[in-house]
This record gives C-alpha cells, structure tokens and sequence, in this order.
C-alpha cells in the first residue's frame, strides 16, 4: 500500500499516528467512521444529508445503537443514530453529556441523552422542555441548542460544543482563580443569564460544572435541565413536585426548601459559583445532605477573603451580599450585580489620560489649598499681621495635601479629584490597590512639600523665610522647584505603560479610567415579519422536520422561508437553494457567534436542498425606518467589524452586502449568509449608490443589484458608516453631533478608508469604550475651578469697601498728613520744619493718635496704599519711641499747631471729602474689571492655542459643529466672545462712561456691576447644567462631546 | 458475495462437519491473524526462533484441533479465542510439541512468517502488555485487509489512483484539497468525486461489517467487537 503522506496526527481525534497506520489513517477514526451505519442507504448515492435531522426517530442507522440494549452508558466510538459518540463530557440531572459527531456531515456537537431508566413520559417531557427553553435563548453567553431530536427510543438534545471543558475543571486543574479571572468569568454568566431572564427563564441550577468555556476562555451557560419557565407562554411549566430540585452546595435556603423562586435564587448561585472560583471550595460542604441543608439554611459562610487574604475585601463583601439568607438582602437584579461586580474584572479600565490626571489633581489642590488658604487669610494671618515677607512659606498645605491622599486614596482608592473625572487607583492588572500602595504613592508625591516641612520644622518657619528673603533667587527656586519636581515624575510616563509616573512605578499602581459601561439597548420586537410572509407561493408543507409557515423573500441565489421547529418550539429560517448547490462548508457550519446566525441542519438531494438557520428577532439594518441614536449603532459597528476579522481568519467570509446585515432585538447586529427576510431584491438602501465604492477608486459606480455583489470589507463599512450617520442625523433636533472621534472614524470609513477588518476592529472597539455624553460633573467642575480666582477677587474688592472708607476718616487723613510731614522731615527736606514744630507734631500724633498708630490691621490691610506703607515706620517708631504723653503736652502740642491743623481739616473739607465716593468705589471696580479682563484673556488665549479650549481639551472632550466637525479658532474664540459678552459690556460702559466706574454714586452702575456678575454666574450655572451645550453653545451653534 | 460470513465456532466445534470448505475458511483466518499473534509470543518472551516455530506449531495444532477441550468461545469472538488458545497452547508448550511431532498428516499452513521478525521490529516499544500487543496487532490487521481488499477492487477496475485520493474521506472528511482540486487532479468534476466517496465510504463500511462478522458468533456482535477495536487502538 502506497503511504503518500503520513500526518503526524491524526486530524480528528488529535491523537499521534504511528507509522504503520493502515492507509496513513488514524485506525480508530477509520473504524468509527466505517462501522458508523449509512443514513441513507435508501436514497441514490448522490443524496448527502448534512445534518442533524430532527425528529426522523428511528432511523434505518439506529439498529445498532446501543440505547437500545442495556447499557445505560455510551461508550466512545459508538453511534447514536447519525451520531458517532466520543468522550463523557458531563453528566446533568437527567443525563450524560457527549461530544458527538453527526457521522455524514463530520460536524462536530455535544450530544445531551436522556438517562436510560428515565424513560417515562413526564421525565421525556421535562427533558424536552429544558430543550425548548434553553433554545428561547441566543446569547454569546448561553450554550446554543441546535436541536431536540429522539434516536432508538432515546430524546436527545444536540447543542454547541465547548472544547474548553467546566469552570469546575478549571478549579480543578489549576486551583482557585485570581479575583480578576473568577470576576470576568462570572460577568459572562451574568450576561447569559440575564439574557435567559429576558426570556423568561430562571435557571435554578446555576454552578461551575454548568459553565462552559469556548476556545476563546469566554464562559457560556449552560445545562438548563432544572430550568423553569417565568412566562406562561410557550413551555408549559408544569406542576413541580414540590421538594428540592438543584446542586444543594450552590442553591440558595429557599430552594433547599422547595419554596418558589425567583431571579434572586440564581443570583445566590452565582454568588455560590463566584464563591467557589475564588476560594476552590463551596460555600457550604457536608458529607450528609441534611447537615449540608441545616448549614445553608442557618449558618453564615466563611467570608471568602478568610479563605484566601488576597481578596478584595469589597468583593468578598458582594460575594457574602449574593449568599444573603433572605433574598431581599441580595442584588436585586443582574445589572446591579454586575455593576457592583465590574470594578474587579479586567477590561473595566483603561490608562488614565495625563491631561484629565492633571485636572484631577488640580481639582484636589482646589479642593485642599482652597480652604486651607482661607482659614489662613481670617484666622492664622491675623496673628502674623506684620511678618509679611517676600518669602512667605507654606509648608502646611503640602502636609496636608500628603495626609489628604494617603487617607483617600489609601482608603477608597480614589481622591475626590479624580473620583469627579472618573478615575481611580488600581494595579496594573486592573485589581484594586492596597493602603501601603497608597502610601508609597502619597509619599513619593509629596516628597517636596514633605521636606519643606522638616526644613521648616528644623529651622523654624521664620528663620527660614527670613534667611529666604535674603537669598531671593532660592524663593524664586523653590517656586520652579516643585514644578520641576511634577515634570520629573511624569517624564516616564508613555503610552505604553499606562501613562506610569515615577510614584505610580514605585508603588506598583496606576491611574485608571472607568470605561463607560456599554449596555446595548434591547429593543423590543418591533416590525414583525409576518406581514411579509408570502403563504400563496408554492412553498413545501416541511422541510425536513420543520414546518414552513411561508416564504419571507426570494432572490437571485434562492428563496428564504419562515420555518418552525415543533419540537424546539422555535422559528427558525429556511434557506431554499438548487439541490445540486454545494453544501454549507464545515467551517460555516460550526460558526457560534452572535455575529452569525447559527446553522442548525441541512439537505442537499436531487429534488431539495435547503439550510435552516437561527431566526433572530429583529430588523434589517436597510428595512429599520426609525432613527437610530450612536450609542445603538457603535454596538453595530463594534460587531460588523468583529465578525469581519472572525470570517476572514476562519474562512467564514459571507458575502457583504448592506441588505445582509441583521439587527438583533438584543442590540447585535448579524452578518447574514442570505439578504435579509423583509427585504425584497429590489429594496435597495437610499445610499445603494454607495455599495458600488471599490475602496481603492473611491469612486461611485452604477449600483449592482443587491444579491450580486459582494462588497470588499472597506466598502461594505463605507457604506455601513454612511447609513449610520444618516441615522444618526434623522434623530431629530434633539440629537446632538456624535463624539469626535465617532464623526471622524465614520468620515474616514466613509471614504472607504476602513483600512483592514483588523484595523477596522480595533478603531471601532476604541470608539465603543468612549463615553457617549459629556458628564455634567466632568464639565463644572474645570468651570468652577476657573472662575473661582476671578470670583474671589471681585467678592473681596467689595468686601474691602467698608475697611477702605474706614481708612479715611478726618481724623485719619489728619494721622496721615501729618506723618507725611515728619516723614518727609526726616529726608532730604529736613530744612522745611524746624525742630520746635517737628517736636509738636510728634508729641501731637503720639497722644491724640495712638490708636491709628498701633492699629495693625489698619497698616496691613489690603486697601494700605504704597504711600501709607511708607509712613508705616514712621508711624511704628512714633508709637514704640513715645509710649505715654501726657495729656497736657498734647493740648500743648495742638495749639504749636493749630494752623497746620485747620489746613489740614480745610482740605478734607474741599477736596477729599468730596473725591471720597468716587475713589473709594474705584478700587474695586478696578480689581473686578483687572480679573474679569484677566479671566477674559486667558479664555481667549486657551481658545487661540487650542480650538475649543484648552481645559475642554484637557478633561478629554471637544468642541464641534451641528455636523460633527471640530470646530476652528475664528468660531472658538467666538464662543469665548459670547460667554464673556455680559462682562465685555460692563467693561465697556466702564471704560467709556466715568460715573459707572463707581458703586454708590447712583442706582443704575451698581446694578449694572451686579448684573454682569449674575448673568456670567448664571450662564456657568447653565452650562453646568446642560453640559452639551450651554449658552454659549446655543449662541454659537456648538456642542460639547467626547472626544 | 466474497465476504461470506463463516462461522467459525461452527466449524470448530462441529468436527464430524469437517468439510473442506469450511477447513478452508479457517485456514484463512488463521492465515489472516498469524501476526498478531506471533507479536504476543515475541512479546512473552520469546526469541525470533522460538516465536517462529511456537506460532507454526500452534497453528498446526489449532487447525488439527487437538488438545484445546478445555479452552471455550469467549462470547463468541474468534479473536478472544485465538488468544486463550494460544495462551492455553503455550502453556503446554512441551506436550503439545510432541504430540506435533509424532506427525498428524495435516499440511502445513503457508504463513509467510519469514519477515515476521522484521515487522515485529516496528512494533512500538513502549512497555504494552502482550495481550494488548496481540489486541492493537489484531485491529490494525482487519483494517489493513479491508484497505488491501478494497484497493484491489479498485485497481481491478484501473482507479487506484482514485482510491489514494480519496482513502482519507474514510474518516468522514471532504478529501485533503477539497472536491474540486481533487476533482481537477484525477481529471473529474466535484460531484463525480462526491459520488465516488460515497460509494468508497459504503464499500468501506460493507466490508468492515463483513470481516468482523467472520470473527464473531452472531451478527448482532459485530458493533460491540468494533467498539472494542476502537477502544484497543485508542488505548
């Protein structure tokens, strides 16, 4: 015998082939495969049946089956009607799990028979009804049933088969999973399960021999045999026999005691499972199954962090919230339980951009410095009144920012900062970090205002800044110091390693984002396809064991018909194709994503051929009439370019076409084998035009008839895009512009400039974890941050009205004067006084006085000119060199002076007194206009540098037009000229209009003040509020998105 | 029909029906199952010499039916009673040698055993026991003679080609290529090629059934003794 080629497996079992293999052939595949009985002995040798034929009972091939005689167990290599047996995969409540092979078609599943001695009428009914649930769901996480059928004598269910093997064998094998793993491994449960809820479900059997891994580590559940119906629609539920159905290890007290159920009894199994993935054993363990009941029922669970230390505590906490007793004190619903279970899986997170760090730590200066620096301006500033140096140093506020971060962080892992925008502390993994994390972090961070501190504490906070002010140029330093030091930290990080400052390397932490949750919106069933069912048409009454209810659309490749499943209970599509067409490929054939229907059988003989798939409800992508917002159609896109990459790579590619894409009611949208039901050949999309775009012309030729033309992947998501932003556009009024980057990707892909399904792929899935809105907190809070200075300066311009007035009553005017003049006696100008007089006025000042003089709040008070600083030690010297004079020296005194003095009442009299209003009101009229011009300017530069803002920028979003585009600088700085127009006004007046400069002289300009201030107040108040767009945005026909 | 089923507890045990047909359907069982059992007695122990001479010497006195009373049909299987037969043979090594010497008349069968020990060679070295050797040897060998058989047929009708083409559809498989490249290789469209992989997978499947039918007792055996098969050589 001639070996042309000996493979060194064998293709089908894998196992190693020795060389003498009959034929190069694995002899025992060879034997299986030769002693698996011919189905179709009766039909012409061109007949093939490719699948799995429900319901055909017992067939010519069935004689040998071994369901027929005694043994209760399939062994491997046995047939089963068209199936060959392979290993034991599990064995359920009813019966044992196989891998299977349906012998002709070399398709490969997992075959669930009906234990042998359950043969009575009701157990074949309840097992037939797990069949029928668990096929009322299609969900990437729920093992798909493709059908029920009886062989010798024997129900059997035939579903996916997951080579991946339980999450119990993978405790097994490998021992508890980390936190992260055991969390995504039960957010995969918790997706199917709630998709099994959607569909009225309860599963009431949840536990890790019952979740499946595919060949990609995702985790499906399955085994639905305890399942019950919470609709009384399709499935009749039955009366229960009362008692205790399940796996006692994993059921929560109330099922333990027959009682009825309800979503919160799964969700006390998941929390069982999750339980067990982490720690490797149950909650609750006892050789007797009534210990193991009272234990349930009574006792508490171990806590899982006291089984095994490196548990989050907070995920304990929810494991132990799941196993509550009573089931109110559980998570009320899947989507709460994810939620609080997200945090500890893995792809939750993404690096934390630098520019939204900054922000977030700006944010925690605000919050700390701020009030720190007002309780020094009212409190400690008091008693320093008179120390002021131009070195002036604050150590404290940095000891307080390290005790600030090092209790927060270490403690919620998050500061408020970065709590606002979103962010938070985790390892690199994606875990939560610990408290001594934290605290390298704090230290690392803080490290120069730590050491000024010890400085100061070592020194003396005098002494230091005494010896600072000597040494100007260090004060200086110290200032460019600590920005320096923030540069240095932050020079490491890069993109590559999550953006890792020097603190986030040391401590082994990161900063991290939130990606917004992604929930794909269910829709309800809308356009039922029934309308469109043709029953006129000569359509056959079956197709093989389906029932044809009637013909849904015809085209050039064949006809499509709306089928039922009687056994399954389910619609399913039947394709009509010529019998002599080629047979659904292998590779197809065992496609299970979401992305594709699922192939459940097929024939192909002379007089019939035909495919029946999965019927999905739901609606053609080009048939859906309404509107459709992004946070739908990324889901699609997300999807379309997903199964791009898995057809290519597996060989699957369908044909592309817009009227080939299906969109689910769960939110997929599907890659069809076959233009969609409910569009006819001639419905071609408004933008059919586009389907013609050959990605590299780029041009747009004559539309081919839909059916006929297979698009290449970049021109089937050019045309995909534009149906998406035209949708997006029709969302009426409300609708605001898309993200940016959205807008941009669909513009790039529109041109046919998708690049590779790859690349394709990986830019859609990045625009998924984008957030769709702008978040109302993210945006005020970098508004209220910027306006607070400016805010602070006008509240404090008026506050120091009162003091200023204060500061120039007669009596002080006279103080002054007449300092000035022993001031000025002192100088170059001593001839001018002679010394008697000189001596008056001091004796005078010194008596009468002596209050202004020692009134330091006076001398240091804001509203102190540099003219009366400059009588300040003069003032000081006077008081500290006369300490008492007596009164009758000071009457003395007075009368020496008397005519300088009736000078000096005179001028008060005419010229200051008058002037007084005027000028006092100026100086905070100057200082709110000095920081609205300021607060004015630096909007207007930030909107020069970077259109839009550079805060917008900064906290990760973008300024853009009704279109979507990034708007440019001219309408940038129109914004900044729009929101600050209340303010440009009062400027205006105030410049060109002297009398409303001033407070107090009349009704109209104080008004006018506050009203500007108001307007402006109320116009961050609404942006606040209406984060998209705001005034300014309204005004200028912009919106704020996303970046 | 060339795979006529032939009873050979029948034979054996009816000796007063000694006919020549059925001697000679036994013989070629026994000429058809030599090695596996040689292979057992290599793996006793034995050296090339001796296992030669003992498998000759069993044969001759299997065919003659002498000294195996007290040895029984194991559920009707042939191959199990090959086994006791020559366990029980071994055992009474020395007599039986005798008795043979002491000459019966009865021919000798043509085993070819001459490259025996060079096929035992490339037996696999792993520590099997011998009974598993004999077991794996024994369905290795009704495969090798249904693929011997069935691309006779096919080169009496002048498509071997055809035949290695298309062997590896035996495990259930479109051909290595695919239809049309094999198609296009032996001058052929697709579906000329599919009818042909249906009629080799139902020859294959015929004569499987047949050739196991020759070692067991009643037809209905024939799936236990494939699964058997399958599970000696998946061991």
């Amino acid at each position: 015998m001639d070996e042309t080629r000996i493979s060194a497996r064998c293709p089908r079992c894998g196992r190693l082939l020795d060389a003498d293999a009959p034929g190069g052939l694995c002899p025992a595949c060879l034997l299986a495969a030769g002693a698996a009985p011919m189905l179709d002995t009766v039909a012409s040798e061109a007949d093939t049946v490719l699948g799995p034929a429900p319901g055909r009972g017992t067939g010519p091939g069935s004689d040998g089956a071994p369901g027929t005689g005694s043994a209760a167990r399939l062994e491997a290599g046995a047939t089963l009607g068209p199936y060959r047996i392979g290993r034991e995969l599990g064995r359920g409540g009813m019966g044992e799990v196989y891998e299977a092979e349906h012998v002709e078609s070399g398709r490969r599943l997992a075959l669930k028979v009906l234990r042998d001695r359950l043969h009575g009428a009701e157990d074949r009914a309840r097992f037939l009804r797990e069949g029928q649930l668990a096929a009322s769901i299609s969900h990437p996480h729920t093992v798909y049933i493709y059908g029920s059928e009886e062989l010798g004598g024997r129900p059997v269910i035939t579903m996916e088969l997951l080579p991946g093997g339980t999450l119990k064998d993978v405790v097994a094998d490998h021992g508890p999973m980390t936190p992260a793993a055991a969390a995504a491994a039960v957010l995969d449960i918790i997706g199917g399960l709630d998709a099994a809820q959607a569909a009225g479900v309860l599963h009431r059997d949840i536990k890790p021999s019952n979740c499946f891994l595919d060949a990609d580590g995702a985790v499906k559940v399955g085994d639905f045999g305890l399942s019950i119906s919470t609709l009384a629609r399709d499935v009749e539920v039955g009366a229960d026999r009362g008692g205790f159905q399940g796996t006692p290890q994993f059921a929560p007290p109330e099922q333990l005691r027959g009682e009825p159920l309800d979503v919160r009894a799964d969700i006390y199994a998941v929390g069982a499972t999750l339980y067990y993935l982490l720690t490797g054993v149950p909650p609750f363990d006892e050789p007797d199954l009534r210990a193991l009941m009272a234990r349930v029922t009574h006792d508490e669970p171990v806590p899982p962090r006291v089984r095994r230390p490196d548990v989050p505590s907070a995920l304990s906490a929810l494991v132990l919230r799941c196993l509550a007793k009573n089931p109110d004190d559980r998570p009320a619903s899947y989507a709460a339980l994810a939620s609080a279970l997200r945090p500890f899986g893995r792809a939750d997170v993404t690096p934390a951009p630098i520019g939204l760090r900054t922000v977030a730590g700006l944010a925690d200066l605000f919050l700390v410095a701020l009030p720190m620096n007002l309780v020094q301006s009212w409190g400690l500033s008091a008693a320093r009144v008179g120390d002021r140096t131009t070195a002036d140093v604050d150590p404290w506020t940095g000891v307080i920012m390290f005790v600030y971060y090092l209790l927060i962080e270490g403690l919620t892992g998050a500061s408020i900062g970065k709590r606002l925008f979103g962010l938070r502390l985790a390892t690199p993994g994606g875990g939560r970090s610990r408290f001594a994390q934290a605290a390298v972090r704090a230290t690392i961070y803080c490290t120069l205002n730590l050491s000024l501190a010890a400085v100061v504490l070592v020194m003396g906070e005098r002494e230091l800044e005494t010896w600072l002010a000597t040494h100007p140029i260090l004060a200086l330093g110290l200032g460019g110091l600590s920005i320096a030091y923030m540069a240095a930290l932050f020079s490491t990080a890069r993109r590559r390693n999550g953006y890792a400052a020097v603190h986030d390397l040391v401590s082994g932490t990161r900063v991290v984002a939130r990606v917004p949750e992604f929930n794909r919106r269910r829709s309800p069933a809308r356009a039922s396809l029934e309308a469109t069912w043709d029953r006129t048409a000569g359509v056959p009454a079956h197709c093989g064991p389906f029932e044809v209810l009637g013909v849904l659309g015809s085209d050039a490749e064949g006809r499509t018909l709306m089928g039922f499943d009687p056994v399954l209970r389910r619609r399913v599509w039947i394709r009509q194709v010529p019998g002599d067409a080629p047979p659904v490929a292998p590779a197809r054939r065992d496609v299970s994503r979401v992305t594709r229907l699922h192939w459940l059988a097929g024939r192909r003989t002379a007089g019939e051929g035909w495919d029946a798939f999965e019927a999905p409800e739901g609606v053609s992508f080009t048939g859906r009439p309404e509107a459709h917002g992004w946070d739908e159609a990324k889901g699609w896109l997300a999807d379309l370019t997903r199964e791009l990459v898995e057809a290519e790579r597996g060989g699957t590619a369908p044909r592309l076409a817009l009227d080939r894409v299906w969109l689910r009611t769960d939110g997929h949208a599907v890659l069809l084998d076959f233009p969609a039901p409910g569009t006819a050949p001639d419905d071609a999309p408004a933008s059919s035009g586009d389907t013609g775009v050959a990605p590299a012309a780029g041009d747009v030729g004559p539309a081919p008839a839909p059916g006929d033309v297979s698009l290449a992947p970049a021109a089937f998501l050019a045309a995909v895009s534009r149906l998406v932003r035209a949708g997006a556009a029709s969302a009426g009024e409300a609708a605001r512009p898309l993200p940016l980057s959205a807008t941009r990707l669909l513009d790039r892909w529109s041109r046919g400039e998708a690049g590779s399904p790859e690349a394709a792929a990986r830019d859609a899935a990045a625009v998924v974890a984008l957030p769709d809105r702008v978040s109302p907190w993210r945006r005020a809070l970098p508004l209220v941050m910027a306006s607070t200075p400016t805010a602070i300066m006008i509240v404090g311009a008026f506050a120091v009205l009162p003091q200023f007035r204060s500061a120039m009553t007669p009596e002080r005017f006279e103080t002054y004067r007449l300092l000035a003049a022993l001031a000025s006696s002192e100088g170059q100008f001593e001839a001018a006084l002679d010394p008697a007089e000189r001596e008056a006025i001091a004796t005078y000042v010194a008596g009468r006085h002596r209050a202004t003089l020692t009134d330091q709040a006076l001398w240091s008070a804001a509203v102190a000119s540099g003219n009366l600083q400059q009588l300040r030690a003069t003032a000081t010297r006077l008081a500290r060199e006369r300490p008492d004079v007596p009164a009758g020296d000071v009457a003395a005194a007075e009368a020496r002076i008397a005519p300088r003095l009736a000078a000096i009442r005179e001028e008060y009299g005419t010229s200051v007194a008058p002037r007084l209003g005027q000028s006092a009101t100026a100086i905070p009229v100057v200082l709110t206009a000095l920081g609205l011009g300021l607060a004015f300017a630096g909007a207007l530069v930030s909107a020069v540098l970077v259109p839009g803002g550079v805060l917008i920028r900064l906290i990760g979003y973008a300024v853009v037009r009704r279109d979507g585009a990034a708007i440019g600088r001219i309408r940038s700085v129109l914004r900044v000229l729009v929101a600050w127009s209340p303010a440009l006004v009062w400027l205006a007046c105030a410049l060109a209009w002297p009398a409303a400069r001033t407070i107090d002289a009349s009704f109209l300009p104080a008004t006018l003040a506050v009203t500007t201030v108001v307007v402006m107040a109320v116009g961050t108040v609404g942006t606040a509020l209406d984060p998209g767009r705001g005034v300014s945005g309204r005004l200028t026909g912009t919106w704020i998105v996303p970046r | 029909m060339r795979f006529e089923t032939t009873q050979w507890s029948v034979v054996l045990a009816a000796g007063a029906e000694d006919t020549a047909v059925s001697r000679r359907a036994l013989e070629t069982l026994c000429e058809t199952y030599w090695y596996p059992l040689y292979a057992y007695v290599r793996r006793r122990g034995h050296d090339a010499e001796a296992a030669r001479d003992l498998t000759q010497g069993f044969f001759a006195a299997f065919l003659a039916r002498r000294g195996f009373d007290a040895v029984h049909p194991d559920r009707g299987r042939f191959r199990a009673f090959l086994l006791a037969s020559m366990k029980h043979y071994l055992s009474h090594e020395a007599a039986r040698r005798h008795a043979l010497k002491r000459g019966s008349g009865i021919p000798p069968l043509s085993l070819g055993i001459d490259d025996a020990e060079g096929r035992y060679r490339h037996e696999p070295a792993e520590p099997v026991t011998p009974e598993h050797l004999f077991e794996r040897r024994w369905a290795l060998t009704v495969i090798d003679r249904i693929l011997d058989d069935l691309r006779g047929r096919w080169a009496a009708e002048d498509r071997a080609d055809e035949f290695d083409a298309l062997k590896a559809c035996l495990l259930g498989d479109a051909p290595p290529g695919g239809y049309e490249a094999v198609a296009a290789r032996l001058g052929s469209t697709p579906g000329a090629v599919k009818v042909a992989v249906h009629r080799l997978r139902r020859r294959f499947h015929t004569a499987l059934r047949a050739r196991i039918a020759e070692t067991v007792l009643d037809p209905a055996e024939v799936d236990d003794e494939v699964r058997y098969l399958i599970d000696v050589l998946g061991r």
